[in-house]
C-alpha cells in the first residue's frame, strides 16, 4: 500500500497534478505511511524525472512549473507531519525575490522553479521586496542562499542595499548572495560584493550548487 | 558650425489595411469591459483608489482592486482627445497624432551597447543617449526620439538624464518620462517647460512625453501610475503600454493576450481622464511570447499584432503607439535581423499607428549596434518610397524627348537625361554598395555612414540660458534622488 501511494505521488509530480498530489499526500498520512519516505522516494524522484524530461526537451516550462507546484502541494501536507529530527534532504535553502521598486516577476519565478526542480528548497517572497523583507525571510527560513532579482537600472542599486542590510543584521557571513536580472552583470556582482551572478535560470542552478559547495 | 536638421518624413496612413472587422473589435471591447467590471485591475496607490472611489467605481481597499463599469469607462474616455500634438523644438518638428500620419520612433530603454571604438559590448551610458539623439536628428524618417538605451551611469535619475541628453541633442520630440518615481516627475515637467518656453506652450506643444507600462496581468505600478498622474495634470502626453507575454503574464493565445493587455491600458486611461479630463493619452499593447523552453522574451511572433493593436486603440478613439517596427530578437546583424526588420518595416504603412517603428536595436530591444539604426532607416526609407503618393501629368511622360530620339538610337545625349538622371532616389546604403569600386557589406557602409553623421552632425543647440536652467533642474533632481535613496 505504501509503495503504491509513493508511486502515485511520484506520478502526480511527473504529470503535474497538484490536486492529486495533495489527495495522495493526505491518504499517505491517513494510512500512516512515513512522510519522509513519501518525500525522498516519491516526490524527489518525481521532480528529478520532470527535470530530466525538461533537459531532454520533452517537457516545456509550463510542465516544469506545474510539476514543482504538485511537489509543493504534497510537501505542504507532508512536511508538518515529519517527526522532530526528520528532515527532508535538500541541496540548500534559498530565499528568492525581486527587489524593492521592481515588479518584474517572470525571471525570478523561473529561477525559483529551476532551483526547486534541482533539489533546492525555495521560498519565493515575491516582487517589490525591500531589504528588511529579505532579511526577515532569510532568518525565518534559515536560508543558505539569498537570491535577488532586479531588472531595472534604477532598482539594481537595491541589490547593493540588500548586501549592506545583511551586514547590518549581522548575517552576511551565514548567507550567500546570488543576483541576476537583465541589466546586471558579473562585474556588477563583484563590485557590490555578491557571491554569485547568473545570466539565466539554468546557470542560476550551477551557481547555486557552487555556492553550496555541492557537486553539479 | 551647426547642422540643419532635415524635415521629418511621415508615412501617410492612407494605405491602411484592417485585419479586424468591426464585429471582432466589438467582441474584444466587450471582453475588456467584462474584465474591467468583473475581475478588475489592481491599483496599489491610495491616490488612484481615491479618484476611482470618488467617481463611483467599485473599489476594494484591501485587495486594491478596482472594478469599473462599462458606463464609467465610456464616460471617462469620452474626454480623452483623439488627436493632439507632440511638440518639437520648432513647429516644423511637431508630430500631429490624428490617424493620418505614422511617425517613426527609435527603440527604447536598452541596457547594452556595442562600443563604437572597441566594438566590444558594454553597459550603456548617457553619452550613448546623446550620440544617438544627434544621429536620429539627422535621419529624416525618425520623428520621435526615444532614448534607445539607459543612462546607466546615473542610477535613480537615469530617466531624467536620458531626457536631458535627448532635449539637448535633437530638435525632435523626446520621449522623456520613463521615470518610476513620482517625486522625480515634477523635474521632468520643469525641463519640458524650460524647453517649451512657458506653461501654456508646454501644454500646447509638449516637447516630451512619457511611457508608463502596465503590469501584466491586470495590475498597475504604484510609482508608474502616480507619475502618470503628475504628467496628466501638466498636459504631458503618456502612452500606457501593456506588455502581455503569452504563456507567462497572459493567456497563451493572441486574443487572450490582447484583451487582457487592453483592459490594463484602458483602466489606466480611465484613471487619467477621471483625474484630469482631456489629458492626452495614447494606447499601446506589445504582445510577446514566453519561449517555452528558456522562458526568454520573444517578440518575433508570427501574428499581425501591430495592425491589431492600432485598430484596438482607434476603436477607443485614442492615438496608438505601435503598429509595425524594425525591433527584433536577433543578437547580431545578419539574414535574420535583415528579414525581421524588413518585414516589420513593411507593415508600418498598412498598420497606420501614430507612433511606431522602434528603430535601432537588436536582441529584443536590449542591444544597440551603432550601425543598426542606419540599416533600419534604410529599410524604412524603401518602404516609405514604395508607399509614397505618385503624382505626374502628361508633361512628365517625356513625350517630346521620345519623339525627338525616335526608334533606335539612345538618350545619353539628351538634356532631359542630364536633368533627371539624379532624380532616382537610391537609398544611401545601396547607392554606395553599387557605386563604389568594390562591393562592400551593407554593415560596413552603414557604419561608415554612422561615423560620418557622428563626426559632422551638430544640431542647433538650445540657448545658453535654457541649458543652464536644465542643468540646475538636473542637479536638484539628483539631490532629491539621493534623499529618496537614503
Ligand atoms: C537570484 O539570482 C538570479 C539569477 C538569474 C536571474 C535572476 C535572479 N533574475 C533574473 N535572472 C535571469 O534568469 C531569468 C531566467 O532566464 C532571466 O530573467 P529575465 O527577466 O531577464 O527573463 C524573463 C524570463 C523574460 N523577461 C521578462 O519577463 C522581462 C522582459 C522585458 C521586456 C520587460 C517586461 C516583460 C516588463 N516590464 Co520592463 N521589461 C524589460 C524586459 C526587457 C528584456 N528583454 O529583458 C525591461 C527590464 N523593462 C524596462 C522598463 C524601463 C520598465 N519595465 C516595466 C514594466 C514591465 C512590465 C510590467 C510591463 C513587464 C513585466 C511583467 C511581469 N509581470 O513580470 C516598467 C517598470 C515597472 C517596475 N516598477 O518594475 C518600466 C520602467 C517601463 C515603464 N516606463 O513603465 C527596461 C529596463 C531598462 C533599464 N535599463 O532599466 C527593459 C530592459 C525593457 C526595455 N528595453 O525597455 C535572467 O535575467
Amino acid at each position: 500500500m505504501s509503495e503504491e501511494l509513493i508511486g502515485k505521488l511520484k506520478q502526480a509530480v511527473i504529470d503535474g497534478e497538484p490536486e492529486d498530489a495533495e489527495i495522495f499526500a493526505k491518504q499517505a498520512l491517513d494510512q500512516s505511511v512515513d512522510p519522509l519516505d513519501c518525500i525522498n522516494l516519491g516526490l524527489t524522484p518525481g521532480i528529478q524525472e520532470v527535470g530530466e524530461l525538461f533537459s531532454k526537451g520533452d517537457y516545456y516550462l509550463p510542465e516544469l512549473i506545474i510539476g514543482a507546484d504538485a511537489m509543493k502541494a504534497a510537501l505542504d501536507i507532508l512536511e508538518p507531519a515529519l517527526v522532530s529530527g526528520q528532515e527532508r534532504e535538500v541541496v540548500g535553502r534559498v530565499v528568492l525575490g525581486t527587489v524593492a521598486g521592481d515588479l518584474h516577476e517572470i525571471g525570478k519565478t523561473l529561477v525559483g522553479t529551476m532551483l526547486t526542480a534541482n533539489g533546492f528548497l525555495v521560498t519565493d517572497i515575491g516582487v517589490d521586496q525591500n531589504s528588511e523583507a529579505f532579511v526577515a525571510a532569510i532568518k525565518e527560513n534559515k536560508a543558505d542562499i539569498v537570491g535577488a532579482s532586479a531588472l531595472l537600472t534604477t532598482t539594481m542599486l537595491q541589490q547593493k542595499k540588500l548586501i549592506e542590510a545583511l551586514e547590518s543584521a549581522g548575517i552576511r557571513d551565514s548567507v550567500k548572495v546570488m543576483i541576476g536580472g537583465a541589466p546586471v552583470t558579473d562585474l556588477y556582482a563583484q563590485e557590490i560584493g555578491a557571491d554569485g551572478y547568473a545570466e539565466d535560470a539554468i546557470s542560476a542552478v550551477d551557481i547555486a550548487y557552487r555556492l553550496m559547495d555541492a557537486p553539479v | 558650425m551647426n547642422s540643419k536638421t532635415p524635415d521629418i518624413l511621415a508615412f501617410s496612413s492612407e494605405n491602411k489595411r484592417e485585419v479586424l472587422s468591426q464585429t471582432q473589435l466589438d467582441t474584444l471591447k466587450d471582453g475588456t469591459l467584462q474584465i474591467l467590471q468583473e475581475v478588475g485591475v489592481r491599483f496599489p496607490s491610495a491616490k488612484a483608489l481615491d479618484i476611482f472611489a470618488d467617481h463611483g467605481a467599485d473599489v476594494d481597499r484591501n485587495t486594491q482592486i478596482v472594478r469599473i463599469s462599462a458606463d464609467l469607462v465610456d464616460k471617462a474616455l469620452s474626454t480623452a482627445p483623439r488627436s493632439f500634438i507632440l511638440g518639437g523644438r520648432e513647429p516644423r518638428f511637431d508630430l500631429i497624432l490624428d490617424g493620418k500620419h505614422s511617425y517613426l520612433s527609435t527603440d527604447g530603454c536598452g541596457t547594452r551597447v556595442i562600443d563604437l571604438e572597441t566594438r566590444q559590448e558594454r553597459h550603456s551610458q548617457k553619452e550613448d543617449v546623446a550620440r544617438m539623439a544627434r544621429i536620429s536628428d539627422a535621419l529624416p524618417l525618425i520623428g520621435f526620439f526615444w532614448p534607445l538605451v539607459s543612462a546607466q551611469d546615473h542610477g535613480l535619475t537615469a530617466p531624467l538624464h536620458e531626457c536631458h541628453a535627448g532635449l539637448t541633442n535633437t530638435l525632435k520630440h523626446v520621449r522623456g518620462g520613463t521615470t518610476v518615481f513620482p517625486e522625480l516627475a515634477p523635474y521632468l515637467v520643469e525641463m519640458a517647460t524650460v524647453v517649451a518656453g512657458s506653461d501654456a506652450e508646454r501644454r500646447k506643444r509638449p516637447p516630451i512625453c512619457a511611457n508608463i507600462c502596465t503590469i501584466a496581468p491586470l495590475a498597475q505600478d504604484e510609482h508608474g501610475i502616480e507619475t502618470a498622474l503628475v504628467f496628466a495634470e501638466a498636459g504631458i502626453p503618456t502612452s500606457f503600454m501593456a506588455m502581455p507575454t503569452m504563456g507567462s503574464t497572459a493567456p497563451a493565445t493572441p486574443w487572450g493576450a490582447l484583451v487582457s493587455g487592453d483592459a490594463e491600458v484602458v483602466s489606466a486611461m480611465v484613471l487619467m481622464q477621471l483625474a484630469h479630463p482631456g489629458a492626452p493619452v495614447f494606447h499601446s499593447i506589445e504582445v510577446s511570447l514566453m519561449h517555452p523552453r528558456t522562458g526568454g522574451y520573444v517578440t518575433g511572433v508570427d501574428f499581425p499584432f501591430g495592425t491589431s493593436t492600432v485598430q484596438i486603440a482607434h476603436n477607443w478613439n485614442v492615438p496608438s503607439l505601435g503598429g509595425g517596427g524594425t525591433s527584433c530578437d536577433a543578437k547580431d546583424i545578419g539574414w535574420y535581423s535583415g528579414s525581421a526588420t524588413g518585414m516589420g518595416a513593411a507593415f508600418i504603412p498598412v498598420s497606420g499607428g501614430e507612433i511606431c517603428g522602434y528603430l535601432g536595436m537588436l536582441d529584443g530591444s536590449m542591444l544597440l549596434y551603432p550601425e543598426q539604426i542606419i540599416l533600419d532607416h534604410e529599410l524604412c526609407y524603401e518602404v516609405y518610397q514604395a508607399y509614397r503618393e505618385l503624382k505626374f501629368d502628361e508633361a512628365d511622360l517625356a513625350l517630346d524627348v521620345i519623339k525627338s530620339v525616335g526608334p533606335g538610337s539612345h538618350f545619353l545625349r539628351e538634356k532631359h537625361t542630364r536633368e533627371h538622371i539624379r532624380d532616382f532616389l537610391l537609398g544611401p546604403i545601396t547607392e554606395e554598395i553599387y557605386l563604389g569600386d568594390e562591393r562592400r557589406s551593407s554593415r560596413e557602409v552603414a557604419l561608415e555612414k554612422f561615423n560620418r553623421i557622428n563626426d559632422t552632425h551638430q544640431p542647433e543647440p538650445l540657448p545658453m540660458e535654457k541649458l543652464s536652467e536644465l542643468d540646475r533642474i538636473l542637479a536638484a533632481a539628483d539631490k532629491e534622488a539621493a534623499r529618496l535613496q537614503a
